[in-house]
């Protein structure tokens, strides 16, 4: 499984392990109506049930400027002044339906996810998308509401914004609903959302060094690591001559064939296979133990190490590379969680 | 720190210079200076070569301004020092944009500045140029909400904006009741009178009529009265001030009662007797800053508030006339008053100062005994003026001392004041009440508007004698010298001099021009109507409107009236805004080829339903084979940018095919 791949077979109880910042906001009863009234989906399209639009601070002063606009007007009698506050009043409502047109029919797609290790940011691309000739401007969206990033879409059909949200537990994360908003084009009304596009992301332990992995042991050709050595006795294979190489090991055959000097490699099998267990960390609690484990897989991965995982009731056989990396990080990360 | 979009900056630096650009002409120089050194020390500050000022500066700014204002006003409480003052927090708001809400702010107050721009001018150009700096200040807004502030885009929405609001505007401008003045509020001040004033002496109305400045518009019901009937009346004056040697007003509290209201009573009421018909009309009076209001002789009594009629038989404003006032009046030309004159008046109205003007007194006593009537007396001394080579100018020459004794003998060069002055003088002299009225005469009718304009170089003084059994009449001296005067106006009774002298390049100077006189009608016609249904859309306007269109409605049923309509329309401009529009946008190639098969439709081979360009290529080339060169170009053209492969910039080709089709049709 690669990194960067959605969640998207995650089973619909999985566990919502760390609130957003956003939801601090919200009370649960809130939450609980938000849910029935536009339930999380990966694919969601902004309308009138989905949009919440007020003034805003500046736009309340804005009217009361209109309301002392009308008041010169009364006071002095003066059919301009009215016309001008009644011009700016109109351009107040006007400024309302431009504001909310500026999210409505906006399509917010779910993108790809990133992982991250608990206590650094998770990375989630939402996809926006316009259809016709309407245009957005000046979105902003994110969870956390003073660090929004901002989103366009004149010209362009589709946005694909990159958001970031700390994950503070590990674990399947889900962080919630995220905040859509606008001011535009006047900043005297906010037109929001609350979006959920059911997106997931795991959360593996955070790598903490420490505890001592025992090292390489058995040594035999079914289980062991191959390693390039001279002086062993299996013919491995050919390579270019390197200046340096001993002269007996040069293929003369195959430079009678080619007329390139190769040179033939042997190799011994050494076993480098490490079993990452759980009774390695004697004396520590769950998280302590995930937490080491999961810097010795780092550790191991970059060294091209071979390695397994025993947990309790779960075993990964050994094997190297991204794909096994991810695929023991996922059961550190979902390691007795349900 | 709230550092504010490059664009934003500059489309607030515009929108605040054309808010201030409108008042320049009313601040004082230094209010500029100090406007133009705080936009140039934001952009400093933008660039980052100097900071914002610290807090002292700031406060020696606001206190410093404050003095200013108030120091050089000479008051802070004033309409003028409140503009001064709102300007300058304007600019040096300017210098606190510290947070996004500070900008918000500046938007705000260049609002209400562009705001207090009306309470100064009304006209339809300052009108327009308001509307644009709202449009700059509305993208300026725009300029703060937008990720990437583009100014061009900022005022297209803003325009955009705008003009959609409009429809919701116009409604509430009709239906939102108007109401009268919670509470006063500082007018302008130091401004100057205009216009005819109490006192007459020789050369002042000379001097007001170099002016082709607008005094008022008349609109009749009906006929307009001939024009030598247009004696609009402002002031009688009728008490000669020995030591300026000019004609005043009577002594206050002689009058007694003044008459407000239809039904109000006096002992003088009966004194007005009405004949022959009413004439109907509604004037709009430039603001004059004086109370003088202009009626044709004999004005009923009226409703309006402000108006009083005073026993001279004119009306009076209570408050100065410092805005545009409307008011409707019914005269009749025809009619007659102070039948009866009591001994009080005749010895008042025959007042002359002791010792003074000798010669004219020593000529009235001579007519007066060579005449068996008063009305022989007057018909002798208008004969003098006839008769003894005076002129009627506009340069009249200076006079001293005894000003009447030498425009009678010595100068008989003059304008209608040293007429109608000399003329009452001499009445007065021979012992005939006589008093001397001051106003306008004439005014040029437009046909669009149906109205007169009055003007200044329409101003005018006349007399009126009391004669036993007629009461007072109203004598022109003037007309007797200079009859086209009366008649035609001004310009035609001094031919030979120059109209309007000392007015730079006036459109009034080119009467005789008919196309420059019919655009200066039509645009005279168009300020008339903006001036009396928007600038003048009074409360009773407003009641008289809805009654007339709505029927008879309380301000209840008005409200639901404009509530209704306002969310009416609101909901079609939504509409309108969210509606999903299907139709996209053709792709250049697209139009060409609709273009193409419009053209052959037009030609009687329309494309049938279904119908491949191919095959209809082939169809049409065969019914015309004249065409078949042509319409295989083009088919071609089309088939292989639509389906052979993607070739951009290639339209070109298709409209080239399609052009030479058209010209081997032509052919």
């Amino acid at each position: 499984m690669s990194s960067a791949a959605t969640d998207s077979d995650a089973s619909p109880e999985s566990v919502i392990a760390q609130k957003a910042f956003g939801d601090s906001g919200r009370s649960e009863r809130f939450n609980r109506w938000l849910n029935r009234r536009m339930p999380p989906a990966n694919s969601i399209t902004l309308n009138q049930r989905k949009i919440f639009i007020l003034p805003t601070r500046q736009g309340l002063i804005f009217a009361l400027l209109v309301c002392a606009m009308v008041m010169a007007g009364i006071n002095y009698q003066n059919s301009l002044v009215f016309a001008l506050a009644f011009l700016l009043a109109s351009l107040f409502m006007v400024a309302m339906l431009h504001t909310y047109r500026n999210l409505s029919g906006l399509s917010l797609v779910a993108g790809s996810t990133r992982p991250a290790f608990a206590g650094e940011e998770a990375e989630f691309t939402i996809v926006l998308k316009r259809l016709g000739d309407r245009t957005y401007e000046s979105l902003q969206l994110g969870w956390n509401p003073n660090l929004m990033a901002n989103a366009n879409l004149v010209k362009e059909e589709e946005a694909r914004v990159r958001l970031f949200v700390k994950a503070k537990r590990r674990g399947r994360y889900n962080p919630g609903r995220f905040l859509l908003q606008t001011l535009y084009p006047l900043g005297l009304f906010r037109a929001w959302s609350w979006i959920d596009l059911d997106m997931h992301t795991l959360v593996y332990p955070s790598p903490i060094a420490g505890g001592e992995i025992p090292s390489t042991t058995a040594t035999s050709q079914e289980e062991g690591e191959l390693i390039l050595r001279d002086g062993a006795e299996d013919f491995y294979g050919l390579r270019e001559y390197q200046p340096g190489d001993a002269i007996r090991h040069i293929a003369w055959r195959a430079y009678a064939r080619s007329e390139t000097l190769m040179t033939k490699q042997f190799a011994a099998y050494a076993d480098r296979r490490v079993w990452l267990e759980w009774d390695h960390f004697p004396g520590m609690d769950r998280e302590s133990r995930l937490s080491r484990l999961c810097y010795w897989v780092l550790q191991l991965n970059s060294r091209n190490d071979e390695y397994g995982l025993r947990l309790p009731g779960l075993e990964i056989q050994p094997g190297r590379g991204e794909a096994h990396r991810d695929g023991v990080l996922k059961a550190l990360a979902l390691f007795e969680i349900d | 720190m709230y550092q504010i979009p490059r664009n934003a900056l500059a489309l607030m630096l515009v929108s605040i210079a054309l808010v201030i650009l409108s008042h320049v002409m009313r601040l004082p120089i230094w209010v500029t200076l100090m406007c133009i050194g705080c936009c140039a020390w934001r952009v400093m500050v933008f660039h980052g070569r100097w900071s914002f000022p610290g807090r002292w500066v700031k406060a020696f700014f606001v206190f410093g301004s404050f003095l200013g204002v108030g120091f050089g006003y000479g008051t802070l409480l004033g309409l003028e020092p409140w503009v001064g003052m709102l300007v300058i927090a304007l600019v040096l708001k300017l210098l606190e944009m510290h947070r996004k809400q500070d900008a918000y702010t500046v938007v705000v107050l260049a609002y209400f500045v562009a705001l207090t721009e009306f309470l100064f001018e009304q006209s339809i150009p300052y009108t327009i140029y308001m509307y644009v700096t709202i449009t700059v200040i509305t993208s300026a807004l725009i300029g703060l909400n937008q990720a990437e502030v583009s100014p061009k885009a900022a005022f297209i929405k803003a325009s955009v904006m705008l003009a959609q609001a409009i429809p919701m505007m116009i409604l509430l401008f009709v239906l939102f009741p108007r109401i009268g003045p919670l509470w006063t509020v500082p007018v302008q001040s130091n401004v100057a009178k205009t216009g005819v004033t109490d006192s007459m002496s020789p050369g002042n109305i000379a001097e007001l009529v170099q002016s082709d400045a607008l005094a008022f518009r008349a609109t009749f019901e009906g006929e307009v009265p001939a024009y030598s009937q247009l004696y609009w009346r402002g002031l009688v004056l009728s008490y000669f001030n020995k030591g300026h040697q000019s004609w005043t007003q009577e002594r206050p509290g002689l009058y007694g009662r003044t008459l407000q209201g239809k039904n109000d009573v006096a002992a003088w009421k009966d004194n007005m007797e009405y004949l022959g018909d009413p004439v109907k009309y509604s004037v709009i009076m430039e603001p004059t800053n004086q109370n003088w209001v202009f009626s044709l002789t004999l004005p009923e009594m009226t409703e309006q508030e402000r108006l009083g009629l005073v026993r001279d038989f004119r009306f009076y404003s209570f408050q100065e006339i410092r805005a545009r006032f409307q008011y409707e009046l019914t005269s009749y030309l025809d009619y007659r008053t102070d039948v009866e004159l009591t001994d009080f008046w005749r010895h008042r109205y025959t007042l002359l100062p002791e010792d003074d003007n000798p010669r004219t007194r020593a000529l009235g006593e001579t007519l007066r005994a060579d005449s068996i009537s008063d009305d022989d007396y007057l018909s002798q001394v208008l004969r003098h003026f006839m008769a003894e080579g005076f002129a009627y100018t506009l340069k009249p020459p200076m006079l001293e001392g005894n000003t009447i004794d030498q425009f009678l003998f010595e100068t008989k060069r003059g304008f209608c004041e040293h007429f109608a002055g000399s003329f009452v003088y001499l009445m007065r002299a021979g012992g005939v009440p006589a008093r001397v009225v001051v106003g306008y005469q004439g005014g040029e009718f437009n046909r669009r508007g149906n109205y007169v304009a009055v003007r200044q170089f329409d101003a005018h003084a006349w007399a009126e004698v009391w004669m036993e059994g007629q009461g007072w009449i109203r004598v022109d001296p003037t007309a007797v010298v200079a009859p086209q005067r009366i008649q035609e106006g001004l310009e035609f009774a001094v031919e030979g001099e120059e109209f309007l002298a000392d007015v730079g390049l006036s459109p009034m100077k080119f009467r005789s021009t008919l196309w420059i006189t019919e655009l200066r009608l039509q645009f005279s016609a168009l300020n008339h109507y903006w001036d009396a249904w928007v600038v003048g859309y009074s409360p009773t306007m407003q009641m008289e409107l809805l009654n007339r269109y709505l029927g008879k409605i309380d301000r209840k049923t008005m409200g639901m009236y404009l509530l209704g309509g306002f969310f009416t329309i609101f909901a079609l401009v939504a509409l309108f805004l969210l509606m999903k529009r299907s139709s996209r946008k053709l792709a250049p190639v697209e139009k060409e080829y609709l273009r193409y098969c419009q053209y052959l439709a037009g030609q009687g081979l329309a494309r049938a339903v279904g119908e491949g360009p191919i095959d209809y290529g082939r169809r049409v080339a065969s019914a015309r084979p004249d065409l078949a060169p042509g319409i295989n170009a083009v088919t071609n053209a089309y088939v292989r940018l639509n389906f052979a492969e993607d070739r951009p910039g290639e339209p070109e080709l298709l409209r080239k095919a399609y052009r030479n089709l058209r010209i081997r049709s032509f052919a």
